[in-house]
C-alpha cells in the first residue's frame, strides 16, 4: 500500500497523522504554571521568551553556546531533532487569573485530585496525581537527550529571565519499535484511515479561537503487569479482542470442553495484495456479534466503528508511549502515557463513561459474563492525567493572541 | 410486535401497533436487506447509539448560546424543544429561582400515544397527570375536548395531535403549537416534533438499507461511506446531516446493507435510554449521585435479552438530600447544572437492530462520487437555526 500524504492542516508539529511520519522515539511531557498574580502581559512575554528558546534550539543553536567574543564561533548542535506542541489547561482560563479573556472551553475541567478523576479509572496508589498546569509542553524527539536537553533548556531560560513560569512536573515516555504495549500486544497503531485522521482531530471552532487546533488529553496509566501476566493467553486474547502474536482481530470464539477459544479472522495476516475490505477487516475490524468479542477492549473503544466525521462514533486519534519509572519490591513501576488528540474532550469523556464502550469496566470483559469468559480486569489506574487546548500554528506562538485583552470572545 | 418498551397498556389493540408499523414500513418500499430479513436470520445484535444533547445547534450556534436555547420559549409560545431537540429526545427543565429542580426527558414516539388516544384514553390520561405530578386531570382538560372519552377515535386522535404535537392528523392547512401538557409547561409526554417520530426513524433506516460504497479522496482506496457522504444520495428528507443520529444510523445501516446482511429492527421498535451517566453527576461534597435518583420509565416487563428499553427519564434531588439539581456539578465540566443539556448530554440513547449474516443478500454496491463535506458549523441548516433562535432571542 501506498503512503498517503496526510494533511495535518494548521496543527501544531508534534501530532503524527501520517503513517509516514512515525512518532520519535521519545516523550516528556513537561507541565508548567505561572506565578500567581503575574499579569497577562508578563505571562504573554514569558512563554514567547521560551518558545524562542525552543525554536533555537531545533535550529541549532543553544544559547549558552554562543559566541561571548570576537574570535569565537557559536558552538551549534544538530538541528530538528525534537518537536515541541504547547497546550493550555482549565487553570490558564480561570478568569480570577486575569491571563486571558477567552472562556474555558466547557470539557476543558480540572481533573479530580481529591477523588476518583473517572468513574472506571482510579488514582495508582501512592500516585504524585500531577499532570495539569497552566501550560504544557509535549517535547517528542529523537532520543531521551534530544528531549531532556529541551526541557533544561527551558528550565534555563526561566531562571536566566527570572521569567514568572515554573516547571511543575515532568513525564517521560518512549515508542517501541515493535508496535508493542507492556501487555505485549500490538498497540500505538491508529485504526482510523490516515485520510480521515485530521477530522478526528481538527476543533471546527467553538470556541472560534480553537478552530483549527485540538484538544490533548494525558492520562498517565501505569499497569498491573503482574496480573496481566497470570491470565492465559486466550484469556488476553478475548480480554484484548486480537492474537497476541499475530495482532489479528476476533471474529468470534469457538466453545472447546467448556473453555472459549479466541478465533482470528481466516486469511489474516493480509497478504500484500489483500482487498482493501480485507485490510480494513484487520486493521479496524468490523462489529462481530459475538457478545464476549464485542465486550474486548478494541471494540469497547470504537464501538460505533464510524468515520470519524460523524459525531456520535466518538473516534480520538492515539499516540502513546510507554515508560519505566523503576522496580519497586513488587515488582517493575510501569505503564502508558495515553495520548489522545480530539477535535472535542467529550469524545473522550464518552468512550470512558458509556456502558458498552468502557463504562464500568476498566479495560474489558463483562460483569454478567458466560461461562469460558475472562473475568473483568482492573489493569490501569492513573499516575497522573490533565487535558489541554492546543491551538493551532500561530506567531510568536501557538495561543498568543488568547492572553489579556487580544483573546476573542468566545460563542 | 409488541409496543415499544415492551409495554402492554395497549391490551389487545398492540395489533393495531403491530399494522402501524407494518404501513409505515411498506409505504416507504423497503429493500431486500429489510424484506427478507426476519427473526431466524437476522439475530445479531448492533446497538447504534447517540448522545441526547442536540448537537448541530451546537455547532452552529455555538454550545453555550445552544444550551440555554434549549431550555427557553419565545414569546410566541415556540419553545426550545420544538425548535432544536432534534435528536429523537425531548426534555423539560423544571425550575426555581436558583436553577433547575427537576428533569425529565421522553423518547416516546407519538405514533404510539396518537394510539393511546384512540384506543385507550382513560390510560392516556392517567399518564399525562403522573407526568404532571397531579392525582388526577379531566379528559377534557388533556384533550380540550369537551367529552373525549365518548367521542369518536379519529376525534380523540385529531385532538390530541393539535394538543400535544401541534398539528392536525386531517387538515394540513392548521398549524398550531404543543399545548401545556407536552410543551413543558406542566409536562412533557412524548416526542413533538415530526423529525423526532418513528415515522421518521423508519424511513431513515429503510432509505440507508441501501449498497454503497466510494473511493476515499485521499488514498483512491473502495470504503464505506461516512453518514455524511451517503445521506446526499439517500431517499430525499430521510436523514439530516449533522445530527448525532442520523448520521450515525445512516452509515451503519449502509455498512451492513452493503455487506449483503439481511437487517430488521428488534422488537420492540423504539428509541431507547440505554444510559445516564449518572456518576458524572457529583453532590456537593463531590461523590457521584446515587444512580437510583435517575428514575427509569415506561418499559414493560423485562425480555429474557435484558436490554434497557426505557423511553423516559427523570431526575430530581430527593428532598432528604438537603440540595437541589441546581447545586450539582458535571464530573466533565467542573460547572453546576443550569441547564438540560448538561444533562441531556450524559443520556445515550440507541435503537436496536438486528442483523444476519454477511453475503446473505445479493447486492451491487453503488459507487458514490468522491466528495468532501463541508463542516456542520458551515452549513445552510445553521441559517435555518439561526433564524429560530432569533424567534427567542429576539422576542420575536
Amino acid at each position: 500500500m501506498s503512503m498517503t500524504v496526510v494533511d495535518t492542516g494548521e496543527l501544531q508539529d508534534g501530532i503524527y497523522l501520517s503513517p509516514a511520519a512515525r512518532p520519535p522515539n521519545a516523550l516528556l511531557i513537561l507541565t508548567l504554571d505561572f506565578e500567581a498574580n503575574v499579569e497577562a502581559a508578563a505571562a504573554r512575554e514569558a512563554l514567547a521568551r521560551v518558545w524562542e528558546v525552543l525554536i533555537d534550539l531545533r535550529a541549532g543553536v543553544v544559547r549558552d553556546l554562543r559566541a561571548s567574543q570576537e574570535d569565537e564561533a557559536d558552538q551549534r548542535i544538530e538541528q530538528g531533532t525534537f518537536e515541541v506542541l504547547l497546550g493550555y489547561g482549565a487553570s490558564f482560563f480561570d478568569p480570577t487569573r486575569g491571563l486571558t479573556q477567552a472562556h474555558r472551553p466547557t470539557r476543558l475541567t480540572r481533573l479530580a485530585r481529591d477523588r476518583e478523576p473517572f468513574s472506571n479509572l482510579p488514582w495508582a496508589s501512592g500516585a504524585s496525581r500531577g499532570g495539569e498546569g497552566d501550560l504544557c509542553l509535549q517535547l517528542t524527539g529523537r532520543d531521551v537527550q534530544a528531549t531532556s536537553r529541551a526541557a533544561v533548556e527551558i528550565w534555563k531560560s526561566i531562571v536566566d529571565g527570572r521569567l514568572p513560569l515554573a516547571v511543575t512536573g515532568s513525564f517521560d515516555g518512549f515508542a517501541r519499535d515493535d508496535g508493542r504495549s507492556w501487555i505485549d500486544f500490538h498497540d500505538g497503531v491508529s485504526n482510523i484511515r490516515p485520510s480521515q485522521r485530521l477530522a478526528a482531530v481538527e476543533c471546527q471552532g467553538d470556541p472560534d479561537w480553537n478552530r483549527g487546533g485540538t484538544y490533548l488529553a494525558f492520562l498517565r496509566c501505569a499497569v498491573e503487569l503482574a496480573a496481566w501476566r497470570k491470565l492465559p493467553r486466550s484469556a488476553q486474547e478475548l480480554l484484548i479482542g486480537r492474537d497476541k502474536l499475530t495482532g489479528c482481530a476476533l471474529e468470534g470464539t469457538t466453545e472447546r470442553g467448556g473453555a472459549l477459544v479466541p478465533r482470528p479472522y481466516p486469511g489474516c495476516p493480509a497478504a500484500a495484495d489483500a482487498s482493501p475490505e480485507d485490510r480494513d477487516k484487520f486493521r479496524d475490524p468490523p462489529e462481530t456479534g459475538d457478545p464476549v468479542v464485542e465486550a474486548s477492549h478494541i471494540h469497547r473503544a470504537n464501538q460505533n466503528r464510524t468515520e470519524p466525521t460523524t459525531h456520535a462514533g466518538h473516534r480520538i486519534f492515539r499516540q502513546g508511549y510507554e515508560y519505566l519509572a523503576g522496580f519497586g519490591p513488587d515488582g517493575p513501576d510501569l505503564g502508558l502515557n495515553f495520548i489522545s488528540f480530539q477535535r472535542d474532550l467529550e469524545h473522550l469523556w464518552q468512550i470512558l463513561g458509556l456502558p458498552g464502550w468502557l463504562g464500568g469496566v476498566n479495560f474489558a470483559g463483562r460483569q454478567d459474563r458466560g461461562q469460558g469468559e475472562p473475568e473483568p480486569i482492573d489493569l490501569l489506574s492513573l499516575e497522573a492525567a490533565g487535558f489541554y487546548a492546543v491551538p493551532s500554528r500561530e506567531r510568536p506562538f501557538p495561543g498568543s493572541k488568547l492572553f489579556g485583552r487580544v483573546g476573542p470572545i468566545p460563542r | 410486535m409488541a409496543a415499544p418498551g415492551g409495554l402492554t397498556e395497549l391490551g389487545e389493540k398492540v395489533g393495531c401497533w403491530d399494522a402501524y408499523v407494518a404501513a409505515v414500513t411498506n409505504s416507504l418500499k423497503p429493500p431486500p436487506s429489510l424484506t427478507e430479513a426476519n427473526a431466524r436470520n437476522a439475530t445479531e445484535l448492533r446497538v447504534p447509539d447517540w448522545p441526547a444533547v442536540p448537537v448541530r445547534a451546537r455547532s452552529c450556534l455555538g454550545g453555550i448560546r445552544a444550551d440555554r436555547l434549549f431550555d427557553a420559549r419565545a414569546p410566541c409560545g415556540e419553545t426550545g424543544g420544538t425548535l432544536f431537540q432534534e435528536e429523537y429526545a425531548e426534555w423539560r427543565v423544571v425550575r426555581d429561582e436558583e436553577g433547575p429542580t427537576q428533569f425529565e426527558l421522553t423518547t416516546e414516539v407519538a405514533d404510539y400515544w396518537l394510539l393511546l388516544a384512540r384506543y385507550r384514553p382513560e390510560r392516556l390520561v392517567d399518564l399525562v397527570a403522573d407526568f404532571a405530578g397531579v392525582p388526577s386531570l379531566d379528559p377534557s382538560e388533556v384533550f380540550g375536548e369537551p367529552d373525549p372519552l365518548s367521542a369518536e377515535e379519529d376525534v380523540r386522535a385529531e385532538a390530541f395531535s393539535r394538543r400535544f404535537l401541534g398539528r392536525s392528523l386531517t387538515d394540513e392547512e392548521w398549524r398550531g403549537l404543543p399545548g401545556s401538557f407536552n410543551n413543558g409547561e406542566r409536562a412533557i409526554t412524548c416526542l413533538s416534533r415530526p423529525d423526532n417520530s418513528l415515522h421518521a426513524l423508519i424511513k431513515l433506516v429503510v432509505a440507508s438499507a441501501v449498497a454503497l460504497q466510494t473511493r476515499d479522496t485521499k488514498d483512491g482506496e473502495l470504503r464505506f461511506p461516512s453518514g455524511s457522504e451517503a445521506i446526499p444520495h439517500l431517499a430525499e428528507d430521510s436523514a439530516q446531516d449533522c445530527r448525532a443520529s442520523d448520521p450515525l444510523v445512516a452509515e451503519r445501516i449502509v455498512r451492513v446493507a452493503t455487506e449483503g446482511r439481511p437487517i430488521r429492527f428488534d422488537d420492540p421498535i423504539g428509541i431507547y435510554v440505554v444510559a445516564v451517566q449518572s456518576e458524572d453527576l457529583l453532590d456537593p461534597g463531590g461523590q457521584p449521585i446515587p444512580d437510583d435518583w435517575v428514575r427509569r420509565r415506561r418499559q414493560g416487563p423485562a425480555l429474557p435479552d435484558g436490554l434497557a428499553r426505557h423511553q423516559r427519564i427523570e431526575l430530581e434531588v430527593p428532598k432528604e438530600a438537603g440540595f437541589k439539581l441546581s447545586e450539582l456539578v458535571s464530573r466533565r465540566t467542573g460547572q453546576r447544572i443550569q441547564r438540560g443539556a448538561q444533562l441531556a448530554e450524559l443520556v445515550e440513547l440507541a435503537v436496536y437492530v438486528r442483523v444476519g449474516d454477511a453475503g446473505r443478500v445479493p447486492v451491487k454496491s453503488r459507487l458514490l462520487p468522491r466528495t468532501d463535506p463541508e463542516p456542520c458549523d458551515g452549513r445552510p441548516e445553521c441559517r435555518k437555526l439561526e433564524k429560530r433562535a432569533a424567534l427567542i432571542e429576539g422576542g420575536g
